[in-house]
């Protein structure tokens, strides 16, 4: 993967974050959270709006 | 005289006489037509000469002749062809050492066409005859066999070519005017401009190509091959050229490129192919039979993104470079380049591809029907040697390989690969090759079979299971006290009791700060069964770890006892668990997702990170467990690994899901070497997990009734896996602490490689490129671990954890994770893995997890240091050390010993380097990264130290010293030096115990060489106690405990990390 590559912020249903390869269709059960850029930034953006680890079902 | 009767002459001489005759003809060596060889003849001589009896330059051409045959005809045709090329009349004698080429103006009746009932292949000696023969072998009416046996010192795919097409017009009565001279013809040039562009073009390019193998690389090449034939259809060789076309190039530089475009998705960038040139580059040349064909080493250089296009623009150019620089000879060039040589592997290009016309239809006979294909020689020149065939009818292909490195079965996969990949670049040329297709349906299903063997059984507590076991049986038998299983229940369920009454909710995190013992057993039980979150202390951890590990888990609450609270700092809540009443287990059943312990891993930014795992994946490791090893209540098993570490959790897990023995033991009576092996026969262990590196130490023979032995943490060398194996079963694993300690495991049985085996319970493997999709069989990928052992992630990380843990594209279940390990790996072709090593720089340091980047962030704090690097190095085969390079503040301004003794207060003993090299500078790669290779190797000067140097006295002293010496691998040790100043640790110890055996004949308790960790505290020892019994010596006094613990604060010996 390059530097320049292109990601997406993406979600779970238990509101577990990661990231996807832009170019890429989603995992099944993931969904786009609205964030996309290199892989530093997204994982920054991750850093601000994942405050809570725990999956939504154990919350 | 003429020339073959001279040859007789020879030949009738003795073999002293014939040197002498031999240097007279070369003294006359233009009268005689002796001439020199060229470079290439000279690496077919030498071949023959290092490989006597190697048929590899044996060229064996069969035609199955059917009709009217005028055999007279044919062999008067044969004699004309001979009479017209000299390379065919060419004798090669040694003069001197030297080789000659001596051209006999008629061939010696040996080689003319002969009539045989039977043909047996017999190799050349190019001493004796020209390499040439023919033979016509009758089949029946109307139907022959003639065999074509030329060395290859005499032609090329060109000669052959000629040489048919000449047989073909003298049989049909057509006059065959005189060849040119080879001799003469071949041009090779050795020219600096040439060796600068050849230099030029392959200036740091990767000494080897990664290949999917089947075998382990023997030490030395062994040239054993064998060949694959396919046909790829027509329509696939009419969109090759017009592809070519479209780029003013040829099918040549087309079906190239496909070749490099498969290599570079078996794992480089950056490669070599040879590939073959006609050297053909006069009128005279294209006109004679010869050897003028030369290898030339093209670069393939395939950055990511590369498309299919892009790709054979610089194949097209690479090769016009080629060809015009095509003169110098492939072995001047190795010679010149100086190759650093392996002989394991041929230099500079381990695969060839070449295009060849079909030289067999080129013999033609009027009025009979000839089929003609060359014979195999059952060996390779390269480990893979593609070769294609564009022709009417299609691609004709073939696939040389080396069968000391591959099965039948991957040729096959491999020929697959590139005729999947060409289809899908010629259909879109402009396509990535990265996304392009390499495998088939079968193969796709094949690894997608493998990647789970067994599903995840439902989910189910583990102190559930521990409720099932009889109350009566031994649970945990600790320096011989033995807690029942109905005991150990109790317990847990009234530490349970305490811990849920003491947190607010669940998944709080309580530390549990204990020795080992049945109370930290019961004490992660009760943690577990409250709901809270295990977080388990070594007491044995530097104090400043411990508080960090306390403070970055928040731990509210810590389990302790008598002996370990009065360590614990201000802030959490301190329970004892000697003091707690008896009380029910609460009523609370944690769910599978919730948070069940916390264990903490090196972290490369310099910080441990902390790994948060569930009940799941707790509960799925017993089945896991349980489904690999089938313990039973009867075994016995050794709690080997410290607290802290995940294996310590499968340790008990093993133990106590089978109503099995867990015998816990103190640190030094699980060192590795005598201490671990008397502990297992005195305890008549059954079952012991520990890191491949403990058994060196050890003998299988000292430990009979060690039934189940599992290997772990790293890499297990052949030896081990081997020696252990006998009369036990023996289990390689693998998994990382993300995935609950376990995910991959394998009986080993025999054979060169100790594979990791298959997927465990409930773990899915994926070994997938960098574009998350499967790489073919035995290609080099990132595993990925999926399943109910993937745990939640790290504590308080949220951006770490989102790149770690990743979508799953394969699973069922949606909105499910994979956590990419870092770790390369491979799908074996029986379906199980192989791991290859590392992406980033994480290390193992026997058995541990270490990155380098942790040790340096802490080494840059100590005093006087300006910049470091901490590297790992193996300058011993076999034994890897982190080595710490420092530039100083002040020049000389840091010792060894202050540096060790400073990061010993923050650091495991494992993770401090065993060597620091001070250095002016570090030196760095043009593009400003640390340049490991130029890094010195840290000499075998003893370090500088506080102590000064004071030279051992006495015989016992001096002993000691030559032991250290020889384990340190220093050129000097003082009588005051301490041991683990001098870069030693645990394992050499074990060493140590070796050395001192052989030399004074003393069996030291490693304890002791703890206790007196200098020369001549040693030696006094040593002297002083020499006419007590061996028994004595080893019991620790009283007064010994106190230094022992302070010594095990820094001397640990924990090997837990897988």
């Amino acid at each position: 993967m390059t530097e320049q590559q292109l990601f997406r912020v993406v979600v779970n249903h238990e509101e577990q974050y990661s990231i996807w390869p832009a170019d890429r269709e989603n995992a099944p059960g993931w969904r786009d959270a609205g964030y996309q850029g290199t892989q530093p930034e997204c994982l920054d953006h991750i850093e601000r709006v994942w405050t809570d680890l725990r999956p939504l079902s154990v919350r | 005289m003429t020339a073959p009767d001279l040859l007789e002459r020879l030949h009738a001489l003795p073999a002293d006489r014939q040197r002498s005759f031999l240097r007279s003809l070369r003294d006359a060596a233009g009268q005689y037509d002796l001439h020199p060889l060229t470079a290439a003849q000279r690496r077919m001589w030498l071949h023959d000469r290092l490989w006597p009896g190697s048929p590899m330059c044996h060229v064996h051409f069969a035609f199955t002749l059917t009709g009217a045959l005028d055999t007279a005809a044919l062999a008067d045709a044969f004699d004309r062809v001979l009479a017209r090329h000299q390379a065919l009349r060419t004798v090669f004698v040694e003069i001197e050492g030297e080789p000659w080429q001596w051209v006999l103006p008629q061939a010696p009746a040996g080689t003319r066409l002969r009539v045989a009932d039977t043909f047996t292949e017999v190799l050349f000696d190019l001493a004796v005859a020209p390499p040439v023969r023919a033979t016509l072998v009758p089949d029946g009416p109307q139907r022959w066999t003639l065999h074509l046996e030329l060395h290859h010192i005499v032609c090329d795919g060109w000669s052959m070519g000629l040489l048919f097409d000449d047989l073909s017009q003298a049989y049909a009565g057509g006059e065959l005017a005189a060849a040119p001279r080879h001799v003469e013809a071949a041009v090779e040039s050795d020219a600096d401009e040439l060796v600068a562009y050849w230099r030029s073009h392959l200036d740091g390019a990767p000494a080897t190509v990664d290949l999917p193998t089947d075998l382990p690389r023997p030490l030395v090449l062994d040239e054993s091959g064998a060949e694959l034939t396919f046909a790829w259809p027509v329509a696939l060789s009419e969109q090759v050229s017009a592809l070519a076309a479209s780029v003013s190039g040829t099918a040549y530089m087309v079906l190239l490129a496909a070749w490099q475009a498969v290599l570079s998705r078996y794992g480089g960038a950056d490669f070599v192919v040879a590939t073959p040139v006609s050297g053909r580059t006069t009128l005279a040349a294209e006109q004679a039979v010869g050897l003028f064909a030369n290898t030339v080493a093209v670069r393939a250089q395939v950055p990511d993104g590369t498309t299919f296009r892009q790709l054979l623009h610089r194949v097209r150019e690479t090769s016009l470079g080629a060809l015009a620089h095509q003169q110098l000879p492939f072995d001047t060039l190795v010679d010149r380049l100086h190759t650093a040589r392996d002989p394991g592997s041929t230099p500079l290009a381990q695969v060839m591809f070449a295009m060849e016309s079909g030289w067999a239809a080129r013999l033609r006979l009027p009025g009979v029907d000839v089929h003609g294909v060359e014979q195999t020689t059952g060996t390779a020149m390269f480990d893979l040697t593609l070769t294609l065939t564009p022709g009417p009818d299609g691609i004709a292909g073939k696939l040389e390989y080396r069968t000391s490195l591959f099965t039948a079965d991957t040729a096959d996969r491999i020929a697959g690969h590139v005729h999947r990949l060409l289809a899908a670049a010629l259909a879109d040329p402009d396509r990535p090759i990265a996304v392009l297709p390499l495998l088939d349906e079968q193969e796709r299903r094949a690894i997608e079979g493998w990647s789970v063997t067994r599903p995840p059984s439902p989910w189910r507590p583990v102190l559930d299971r521990i409720a099932a076991i009889d109350p009566d049986r031994i649970a945990v038998d600790c320096d011989d006290r033995r807690t029942t299983y109905g005991e150990l229940h109790t317990l847990a369920g009234s530490i349970a009791a305490a811990v849920y009454d003491a947190v607010d909710g669940p998944e709080t995190p309580v530390a549990v700060w204990l020795r080992p013992g049945p109370q930290a057993v019961a004490a992660f039980l009760g943690v577990l069964a409250a709901g809270a979150v295990y977080v388990p202390i070594d007491p044995d951890l530097p104090a400043e770890r411990i508080r960090y590990l306390l403070a970055d888990s928040e731990a509210v609450l810590v389990l302790t006892d008598a002996a370990t609270a009065p360590a614990v700092p201000a802030g959490p809540v301190l329970l004892r668990v000697e003091d707690l009443p008896d009380a029910p287990r609460p009523d609370v059943t944690p769910g599978p997702d919730e948070a069940a312990y916390l264990i903490y891993t090196s972290g490369s930014t310099g910080r441990p990170k902390g790994v948060v795992s569930t009940h799941r994946g707790l509960s799925n490791l017993a089945d896991a467990i349980d489904d690999l090893l089938a313990i039973t209540a009867g075994d016995r098993v050794l709690q080997f690994h410290g607290p802290g570490f995940d294996a310590a959790v499968s340790d008990m897990l093993t133990a106590l899901c089978a109503g099995a023995e867990l015998h816990i033991v103190a640190r030094h009576d699980r060192m590795p070497g005598p201490d671990l092996a008397r502990t297992l026969a005195r305890r008549r262990i059954t079952m012991l997990d520990v890191p491949p590196v403990a058994l060196q130490a050890m003998d299988p023979a000292q430990v009979p009734e060690l039934r189940v032995l599992t290997v772990g943490g790293e890499s297990c060398p052949v030896d081990v896996a081997a020696a252990w194996q006998h009369g036990r079963a023996f289990f390689n694993t693998y998994g990382p602490t993300e995935t609950s300690v376990m995910v991959t495991g394998g009986r080993y049985t025999g054979g060169p490689a100790v594979p990791i085996g298959t997927p465990m319970t409930g773990a899915s493997i994926h070994v997938l490129d960098a574009r998350m999709r499967p790489v073919p069989i035995g290609v080099a990928g990132e595993l990925f671990i999926g399943g109910a052992a993937v745990g939640r992630g790290y504590l308080g990380r949220a951006a770490l954890t989102a790149a770690a843990f990743v979508p799953d594209p394969y699973a069922a279940e949606p909105g499910a994770r994979l956590y990419r390990t870092g770790d390369l790996a491979r799908w074996r072709a029986d379906g199980s893995l192989d791991i290859l090593g590392r992406r980033d720089g994480q290390v193992k340091i026997r058995g541990n997890r270490v990155e380098p980047g942790e040790v340096e962030a802490r080494l840059r704090d100590c005093a006087g240091v300006a910049r470091c690097a901490v590297v790992v190095r193996e300058d011993q085969p076999g034994h890897k050390r982190l080595v710490g390079y420092v530039v100083a503040q002040r020049p000389g301004g840091v010792s060894a010993d202050a540096l060790r003794t400073e990061l010993l207060r923050d650091l495991p003993e494992f993770m401090v380097p065993a060597a620091f090299v001070e250095v002016a500078d570090l030196p760095t790669t043009p593009n400003g990264k640390l340049d490991q290779r130029a890094l010195p190797a840290p000499t075998a000067a003893r370090p500088q130290l506080g102590t000064p140097y004071r030279a051992p006295r006495g015989a016992t002293e001096q002993a000691v010293a030559d032991v250290w010496r020889a384990v340190l691998g220093l050129d000097r040790i003082g009588a005051d030096d301490n041991f683990f100043d001098l870069g030693g640790n645990s394992m050499l110890l074990v060493r140590v115990h070796a050395g001192l055996r052989d030399a004074l004949g003393v069996q030291i308790a490693a304890v002791d060489l703890f206790r007196y960790p200098t020369v001549a505290r040693l030696a006094r020892f040593l002297d002083e106690d020499t006419a007590a019994p061996a028994a004595a010596r080893t019991a620790p006094a009283v007064d010994g405990r106190a230094a022992l613990a302070a010594r095990t604060r820094r001397v640990r010996a924990e090997m837990g990390r897988r």
